[in-house]
């Protein structure tokens, strides 16, 4: 038998439309492969899309390719990820497979305390296939203590046991993640097919295997693609009696730049100069870039540098996408603080104090009036989380709307945004308005 | 009468009537009977006084030669039926005692101290009671040893010493085979892990602590999920598999644990300076015939059949590999040590299935999650929060090797050395306390004396021990299995206990929290 072992899709994260047409190219050139090399079915280990309910767009181009394949007579066997999953509400999966697309394997039932997944005969091949779906924050590890194991081991033939959560053996040095102990995989599958870890990785007995996603557009992923992490799925051909024959195939997502510079000890304009220089000369055509700028400016505020004109610059020269890491980019200006406290809330408050009038208007002056206040009323409401039943958009709508009213800012519309402080009005007024934008979703895995 | 002391009425067995501050002699009631290592109380006015039993002798008051002549008469049958008169007032036993402490009535409570003074002439002893231990407190971080024995008989009444002193000031066990050494430490983390508060990492080299669904273990405590982390070749389904990747190790934690030469110990260094955590493969990577590696070649060698003995490699057509996978060369279990430190820092056991690996092996993976701990709690000192991180302790089997420095210096005498100003301490194992330096046993808070025929060992206990032992010999000889004296600077008297069996303690909690689980129906589950 020959199979295709894909994981972590995570179709539909990236939002910019060239990273998305890349994100469903390159889907369709797995199939294609498997397609064209004649596997009997395909696995995906979870998280084929980054939310459970993703756009209906993101779907149908999924399931295009999907239904390609499966016309054929062929199958696609899932489990739910820690992204496709929810414990309230219907997840996509479930739609894919009440309308037969894919199969999911490993649905449960309880026998004298003892979790028994149900296990799936593939029809062309006589493959046993079951599995543990995958939840958020690793929730799965309590079906694996209660898996009945000798169950599992009573089940003959080819077995190929699917699952979506990080083996703690696997985790490189300083790598945190939460996982299960391969000890807690059940014994006696001649195949385990993992997902959730983002890069390949195949445990020495060459059974248990991780092939990472196939395409990854965002934060660290992204970085690690660029600087040469193999992407791509495991094709794997295998007997009744045997180890698998595992070939990884690598699909090579996209060409990328990757740029660091250090801001160290230099001015937010000779930044702005070097980074206009190098975006002029680098060759970006057809390219993922990758550009992180870090280290401490001696002058100016991060928000001096003209991101904006570098990614302009870069679209024109034709690159496919600006990733942008400024995360470790520091400027003089805003320094360590250090603050004591009996509490959270005092720390928080000593801190606001002492970086009050850090972050000053065009007119030189504080865009808000006593921020200290102001910042701490912001703070209790950026931790307000997500209210049960209140969709991701609401929620953001929300949030904008509250973070606004406490800084006294105009809202999208540019209506006076209401309840908000005398001063922090005033100071909008002065700014003509600020645009807030909520981050875009971006997940690890 | 009332003095405060809760003093009742109880059978005589002795009185004084000899004796000075070190030792007392009581002429013995007929038929009291009592033993070495039998714990007897005076009671005076103001204060009573507990004492052990420390030698037994006879007194007569008949003139030796009447005694010789009588014996010679009943053995040869001259007068087989001879009989002294009033032979129970005229012969009796000397139980000489040594007094260990004085309780007193103060300020409204009972005050337990070193004896300051001796009983009153002529005062009557009686066995001692649970009662008279009334004075013993409970600590808050309790760690439960055993009962309060008078020689061979247990009291009920629990001793228990405070689990941050007894494990910052390190714990010496000191006992020959058989004696109970390995239940005293099960007994000890048991009770460790109800507070989920200390650290101990355990190389169990015969795998006997965790437990088997036949024997009780560790894995049996009802706080098992939350304080105990189990590491083996082959882990039951929840524990972790032991697997360790070699960039893990140091060369520091080979040195002091196997001996290496000078040479190579400076070949070593090198390759850790070169080549960071990598200097195994490295090491393995170099061809000694390499013209470059002339003068070096045999220290190479050397090092190399070194290294592959402790972590259990053999070369094969890919490279090498550990035969027996705990450890690995390539990407598996970057973060197991990590992740051991991590735990104790949590205030878990740390249990390792040594059963399957050399004890020297066991050592060196030992020496590197405890360099870590050390690393980490350095600085957490610095940064003045150490006081919020679990205590920590290391069981350690072999202990006169590693903490005589034969091999030169390692982690172990290190922590013997400094560990209790970084919180971590050493439950050092041994028959041999002897060949321990004397500095660091003086170093060690507390000894549990178990059983020991052996003279020299007893000797060298005794003199390092908190409290004077020197009356002690006999009574740490005639020690059954289970039977300990425990020497604390934190106690003010030696304390003579009975070690539970841990099956038992282990057995009877065990029936406490099924008993428990069958009265609240499990919660019900969701699986996806």
């Amino acid at each position: 038998m020959k199979f295709a072992h894909m994981a972590d899709l995570h179709l539909g994260a990236v939002s910019d439309p060239k990273m998305k047409g890349l994100e469903s190219s390159t889907l369709e050139k797995a199939f294609r492969i498997c397609e064209e090399k004649g596997v009997d079915f395909v696995i995906i280990a979870g998280d084929i899309f980054h939310i459970n309910i993703p756009d209906l767009s993101v779907v149908k181009e999924a399931v295009e390719v999907f239904k390609r394949f499966t016309d054929t007579g062929r199958k696609i066997y899932v489990v739910y990820g820690s992204h496709d999953f929810s414990p309230n509400s219907t997840s996509i999966i479930d739609v894919l497979e009440a309308a037969g697309v894919v199969v999911r394997v490993g649905k449960p039932s309880a026998s004298e305390g003892k979790l028994r997944p149900e296990v799936v005969t593939d029809e062309m091949t006589g493959a046993k296939i079951t599995g543990i779906s995958g939840r958020r924050t690793s929730l799965e590890k309590e079906a694996f203590t209660d898996l009945d194991r000798d169950y599992l081991k009573a089940v003959d033939g080819f077995k190929i046991f699917v699952f979506h959560t990080g083996l703690l053996e696997m985790r490189r040095e300083g790598e945190k993640f939460d996982g299960i102990s391969q000890s807690m995989l059940p014994d006696g599958f001649d195949y385990y097919a993992g997902g959730h870890i983002h890069r390949v990785f195949v445990d020495k007995s060459g059974r248990v295997v991780f092939p990472g996603p196939l395409f990854t557009g965002w934060g660290a992923d992204l970085e690690a693609t660029v600087l040469g992490e193999r992407r791509g799925f495991y094709m794997v051909e295998a007997d009744q009696k045997g180890k698998p024959r595992l070939e990884f195939v690598e699909l090579k997502p996209f060409e990328g730049i990757h740029k660091v510079v250090d801001a160290t000890g230099k001015t937010a304009e000779e930044i702005n100069e070097e980074l206009r220089l190098w975006a002029t000369e680098v060759d970006a055509t057809g390219k993922v870039v990758l550009l992180k700028v870090q280290g401490e400016l001696s002058s100016g505020r991060t928000s001096d540098i003209e991101f904006g004109l570098i990614r302009e610059i870069l679209a024109e020269s034709g690159a496919i996408y600006l990733h942008l890491n400024r995360n470790a980019l520091r400027t003089k200006e805003m320094g360590m603080v250090t603050a004591m406290g009996e509490s959270a809330e005092e720390i928080e408050g000593k801190i606001f104090k002492e970086m009050a009038g850090a972050v000053k208007g065009r007119d030189g002056n504080p865009v808000v009036k006593d921020e200290p206040a102001a910042a701490a009323r912001l703070l209790s409401v950026l931790r307000n989380p997500k209210q049960e039943g209140e969709s991701l958009e609401d929620y953001f709508a929300r949030m904008s709307r509250e973070a606004r009213s406490v800084l006294g800012i105009l809202s999208e519309d540019g209506s006076p945004a209401k309840g908000g402080s005398e001063g922090g009005a005033k100071a909008s007024d002065e700014r003509g308005g600020v645009k807030a934008r909520t981050a875009g979703r971006r997940g690890q895995s | 009468m009332e003095t405060g002391l809760g003093i009742g009425t109880t059978d005589c067995v002795g009185q004084i009537v000899d004796g000075d501050d070190g030792e007392l002699v009581l002429r013995e009631k007929q038929g009291a009977k009592l033993e070495l290592g039998d714990l007897v109380v005076v009671d005076n006015e103001r204060a009573k006084y507990i004492c052990m039993v420390s030698k037994l002798t006879y007194g007569s008051l008949i003139h030796p030669d009447r005694i010789l002549t009588s014996s010679g008469s009943m053995l040869e049958g001259v007068n087989p039926r001879l009989e002294f008169p009033d032979k129970d007032l005229r012969i009796f036993r000397q139980v000489h005692v040594k007094p260990l402490l004085e309780v007193v009535f103060e300020n409204g409570r009972l005050v337990d101290r070193a004896p300051r003074s001796i009983p009153e002439f002529m005062s009557k002893a009686r066995m001692a009671s649970a009662q008279d231990f009334s004075f013993m407190e409970a600590p808050k971080m309790k760690v439960f040893i055993g009962n309060i024995r008078s020689g061979s008989r247990t009291l009920p009444v629990e001793y228990s010493m405070d689990g941050e002193r007894l494990l910052s000031h390190h714990v010496l066990v000191s006992a020959q085979t058989g004696r109970g050494k390995s239940n005293l430490v099960k007994v000890l983390l048991w009770e460790a892990m109800r507070h989920g508060k200390f650290g101990v990492l355990v190389m169990d080299v015969h795998n006997e602590y965790y437990g088997t669904p036949a024997s009780p273990g560790l894995k049996d405590h009802p706080d098992a999920a939350r304080a105990l982390v189990f590491y083996s070749r082959s882990p039951p389904p929840g524990q972790q598999l032991l697997k360790i990747n070699l960039k893990s190790i140091n060369p520091e934690d080979l040195m002091g644990v196997v001996q290496f030469s000078n040479a190579q110990e400076e070949t070593l260094e090198q390759l850790r300076r070169q080549h960071g955590a990598n200097w195994v493969s490295e090491l393995l990577a170099i061809n000694e015939e390499d013209d470059s590696f002339k003068k070096t070649k045999g220290t190479i060698r050397a090092l190399k059949r070194k290294v592959c003995n402790i972590f259990n490699l053999r070369e094969t057509q890919e490279g090498y590999e550990c035969a027996d996978g705990v450890f690995d060369l390539e990407k598996m279990g970057e973060e197991t040590v990590n992740d051991m430190a991590q735990a104790l820092e949590g205030g878990k056991i740390v249990l390792i299935d040594g059963s399957s690996i050399s004890d020297d092996t066991g050592l060196v993976i030992a020496s590197a999650v405890l360099r870590k701990v050390f690393d980490r709690y350095d600085y957490y000192k610095s940064s003045g929060i150490l006081g919020e991180k679990a205590q920590v302790g290391v069981v350690l089997e072999e202990a006169p090797r590693l903490l005589s420095g034969a091999y030169g210096d390692n982690i172990f005498s290190r922590i013997a050395r400094e560990g209790r100003k970084f919180r971590i301490g050493l439950i050092a194992i041994t028959q041999l306390a002897s060949v321990i330096p004397r500095e660091i046993l003086a170093n060690i808070g507390t000894k549990v004396i178990m059983g020991n025929e052996m003279a020299l060992e007893r000797k060298a206990i005794a003199e390092s021990a908190a409290q004077d032992l020197a009356d002690f010999d006999r009574i740490i000889a005639g020690l059954e299995v289970g039977e300990a004296i425990v020497s604390s600077i934190f106690s003010k008297f030696p304390v003579p206990v009975k070690v539970p069996k841990f099956e038992d303690l282990a057995g009877r909690e065990r029936k406490v929290e099924k008993e428990r689980a069958q009265a609240q129906p499990a919660p019900a589950k969701r699986y996806f």
